[in-house]
């Protein structure tokens, strides 16, 4: 397909083949034989989006149908945006270079509360209203989905409907329901209505929403009886035989997660209770070993590229890890491919695998923790003791690692300043442990890298009803730990505390939200991810004009029979199951994974995974 | 197999279009390591921790600048007829990108510091329009200069060149009321390298009149003694 943008405003922005497509695999089909153009608007930079496995497996999903084209928007980096105003250029596609007004659907995908703002600096660029009511029959439908999505409120004014859990099957119904509607000439209405009868599609506009005089939801209810009062996720039963691509664009320039990706498994057996991620996939379902042996060996095959890694959440959970590595190490070795293996669980290290690894890649080792004191990692189900971390971390140093970063969470319910002293505890205790060893049997120069982010309370979590710390709260914290940890062998990260507070704020927040957001790009809110852009007086100042209270969202503790802005929303796990959940964390209490034993959590519903084996 | 070693090595030409052509010197490299592993190309590997593809290509291009003749070697693991190389890799190479010619080549020193002249189309636009007479006038007198210095910023400093000598050939090849296109052919490589966008620089300085570059198109590059980089025929 020809370029549209010009090339003199292409040589004057930076990397311009983020904006210029061609890649390899990347699908071009004629935009007038088809009857569905779908837009995958990914609401980060090209970098960022096209690391996204979700947008990997959708954009082939969608274009194996001969009636949808599907192709793929990112947000142009600030320097383009602002040729892109000056020049008129509104918001368009990389494939065919097509604006998005021309396209049936838009499709965003809600990785991360802080890509809110650039959801309504896309929509606007685009030359759209932003406002869902503001929209009509002319404007294509804006809809959304990912983890993000379990939670919609913030977006219920601006996006049209969402689609709840795993994307595969419910996204095909969504396009024959789609085509059906567009034959008929029916009002926007209809389809939207057509859409509340699909099983994990929520239309906020056929919900109606009364606060009480404390600003709390006082109702939240569907506007008819037609209309599901809880609409619950998707998942995919077998993954075996679900559709999963064995080609993936391969881009020109470097992106985050520059390799190929193969998804073990999906969901997590563990249940850490700060962990939404840890709920909303259950239950943990698996690919067999034949299956996934043969999708890295095909997508080596069809990309090039030169490294796999082995993407779900703590991957090396997956059952038959030791037999996967190795069949793959077989078949990528001879093709100088590399196998990089993500951070292990400790109760897994495995050095023997760390070690066939670092044949081919030199890296540091990676633990999380999460929290210092062994009452605060009982409290979050982190079921890893300090004699867990201590001995494989001093067996990795024998082994000659010298590399180790540690990941924190300040804030967690519950912690004191005591459990802060065990975070530098431990990272002192590895110090030992290295200098326990003689010199000549050690690496040179040990490094620790303690990180430290802030917690922020998710919806569909044991912690959904619990406070955030202040600001300034987390801040003392922060300057108490760099106190604590200064040592010439340590280096001490931490997280922005601003913007922990406004992820908390968006996590848990409900639809008076939308006109926040509207209020915040309007004053040039974007990027909030990258740090140069982050403006938070710009945010405070939208939230003030809105007359909307920012703490009350954050730093509220709920009252546990509050109705929750995302109730409408079912993930299959059950509210009273964190309600026990919390409880057991304010005693201490741990509870065990999904393979130790059944803790009863609701998402043996779905029939699916380690529920039924 | 010492002395085959040197015709392991297989030198390819290759062209890219307007598609590619804000693909990065860095982006190229890796989009031809991608290639040749879907390829399936025996191309030899480095050893070590990470073994790389022993592959070098010629001059790097700028961003934005489109060329019918580039040049890689790679050193071969496994000789495979140059035309199913060809073949091969333009089955699996992103358009825009193919490979025009290649051959296995009696060479051991670097492509780069084989490298000593190439050829471009520069087009530009021209504020003012100048007829094609007045054009030639300007460029013979142009070169008729025993010195053109102009300033050149390279590493966030500015120095003063002599450009005179890396200039072989400048002439008018099109020219339309606004537009014009030139040929060039100018020193290239490792030694001395002059990109056609100073010239244009130094011409419009000493002329006093506004040109904008809108399109630049390498022709060809030159072995030493501006000799075919394959073949090694003089041309």
């Amino acid at each position: 397909m020809t370029l549209k943008i010009d090339d003199k405003i292409l040589m004057s922005v930076e990397k311009p083949s983020r904006y210029t497509g061609g890649e390899w695999n990347r699908i071009i089909k004629n935009p007038a034989e088809v009857k569905i153009r779908f837009a995958f608007c990914f609401p980060d930079v090209y970098e960022v989006g096209m690391s996204n496995l979700g947008m990997k497996i959708l954009y082939r999903l969608l274009n194996e149908r001969e009636d949808t084209y599907c192709e793929r928007v990112f947000a142009p980096w600030t320097d383009m945006e602002d040729k892109m105003r000056q020049n008129g250029i509104p918001l368009f596609a990389i494939e065919t270079g097509d604006v998005l007004t021309k396209f049936d659907f838009i499709g965003f995908t809600l990785q991360y509360e802080m890509s809110y703002s650039n959801i309504v600096n896309l929509i606007n660029l685009a030359g759209l209203p932003i406002k869902r009511d503001e929209r009509d029959k002319s404007h294509p439908f804006i809809c959304a989905g990912g983890p993000c999505a379990y939670n919609p409120e913030p977006l219920a004014d601006i996006v049209d409907f969402f689609v709840l859990g795993e994307g595969e099957e419910v996204i095909n119904e969504i396009m024959d329901a789609y085509a059906k509607w567009k034959d008929s000439a029916g009002e926007r209405d209809d389809f939207l209505r057509k859409l509340a009868e699909i099983s994990g599609v929520y239309v906020p506009s056929l919900y109606k929403v009364e606060y009480g005089s404390d600003g709390t939801l006082k109702t939240f209810e569907p506007i008819d009886k037609s209309v599901p009062a809880k609409v619950r996720k998707r998942i995919i039963k077998d993954l075996d035989n679900v559709y999963y691509p064995d080609k993936v664009v391969v881009p020109f320039n470097q992106i985050v997660h520059d390799r190929i990706m193969l998804e073990l498994f999906r969901g997590c057996i563990r249940g850490c209770r700060f962990c939404q991620a840890g709920y909303i996939y259950r239950p943990v379902r698996e690919k067999s070993v034949e299956r996934l042996t043969k999708l890295a060996e095909n997508l080596v095959n069809n990309t090039g590229y030169e490294e796999i890694s082995l993407a779900s959440l703590s991957t090396s959970d997956y059952t038959k890890f030791q037999e996967l590595t190795n069949k793959i190490f077989e078949m990528s070795e001879g093709k100088k491919v590399n196998l990089s293996l993500p951070s292990l669980r400790i109760d897994s290290v495995s050095l023997a695998l760390l070690e066939k690894a670092q044949k081919v890649r030199k890296s540091g080792l990676t633990l999380a923790p999460e929290a210092g004191s062994q009452r605060l990692r009982d409290v979050i189900n982190k079921g890893i003791t300090r004699d867990n971390i201590i001995d494989s971390v001093s067996l990795a140093l024998k082994s000659g690692w010298n590399n180790v970063k540690l990941y924190f969470m300040i804030g967690l319910p519950t912690e004191t300043y005591e459990d802060l002293d065990g975070i530098a505890e431990l990272a002192f205790s590895i110090i030992d442990e290295y200098y326990k060893i003689p010199k000549q049997e050690r690496a040179k120069g040990l490094n620790v890298t303690v990180s430290v982010s802030n917690f922020v309370p998710k919806p569909f979590t044991p912690f959904q009803w619990e406070a955030q710390d202040t600001i300034e709260t987390l801040i003392e914290k922060q300057k108490y730990l760099k106190e604590k940890l200064k040592h010439k062998n340590i280096t001490f990260n931490w997280h922005e505390a601003k913007l922990s507070f406004l992820e908390a704020i968006f996590s848990r927040g409900d639809r008076n939200l939308s006109n926040v957001l509207i209020k915040a790009r309007e004053k040039g809110c974007k990027f909030d991810g990258w740090n140069e852009y982050f403006d938070y007086e710009k945010w405070m100042q939208a939230f003030k004009d809105a007359s909307v209270d920012p703490g009350f969202y954050a730093n509220r503790k709920r009252n546990i029979d509050e109705i929750l802005p995302w109730e409408a929303i079912d993930i299959g796990v059950s509210k009273s199951f964190f309600k026990k959940e919390l409880q057991k964390a304010l005693k201490g209490e741990i509870s065990p994974n999904c393979r130790q034993a059944c803790a009863g959590c609701g998402a043996a519903l779905f029939e699916g995974g380690i529920c039924v084996e | 197999m010492k002395e085959g070693y040197a015709l392991n090595r297989l030198r390819a030409k290759f062209s890219r279009g307007e598609t590619v052509k804000y693909i990065s010197h860095l982006d190229t490299l890796r989009t031809f390591e991608r290639t040749i592993r879907r390829a399936g190309i025996p191309i030899a590997h480095s050893q070590g921790f990470n073994p790389r593809p022993q592959m070098s290509f010629g001059l790097p291009l700028s961003v934005g600048v489109t060329s019918d003749s580039e040049f890689v070697d790679l050193e071969m693991d496994e000789k495979i007829r140059p035309q199913e190389f060809i073949d091969r890799m333009n089955n699996s190479m992103p358009e825009g990108f193919r490979i025009i010619e290649a051959d296995y080549i009696d060479s051991k020193g670097s492509l780069m510091s084989s490298i000593s002249g190439a050829s471009y189309k520069v087009w530009v636009e021209a504020e003012v329009e100048i007829s094609k007479e007045e054009l030639q006038k300007r460029i013979k007198a142009f070169l008729e200069k025993e010195f053109i210095t102009v300033e050149k910023e390279s590493k966030g400093h500015i120095k003063l060149v002599d450009i005179r000598p890396d200039i072989f050939a400048f002439e008018v090849v099109a020219h339309n009321p606004n537009e014009v296109c030139f040929f060039m052919t100018l020193s290239a490589g490792s030694n001395s390298n002059l990109k056609p966008e100073l010239v244009i620089k130094a011409f419009k300085i000493e002329n006093k009149f506004e040109l904008c570059v809108s399109k630049i198109h390498r022709t060809a590059l030159y072995g030493k003694e501006c000799t075919e980089l394959i073949k090694g025929e003089a041309l």
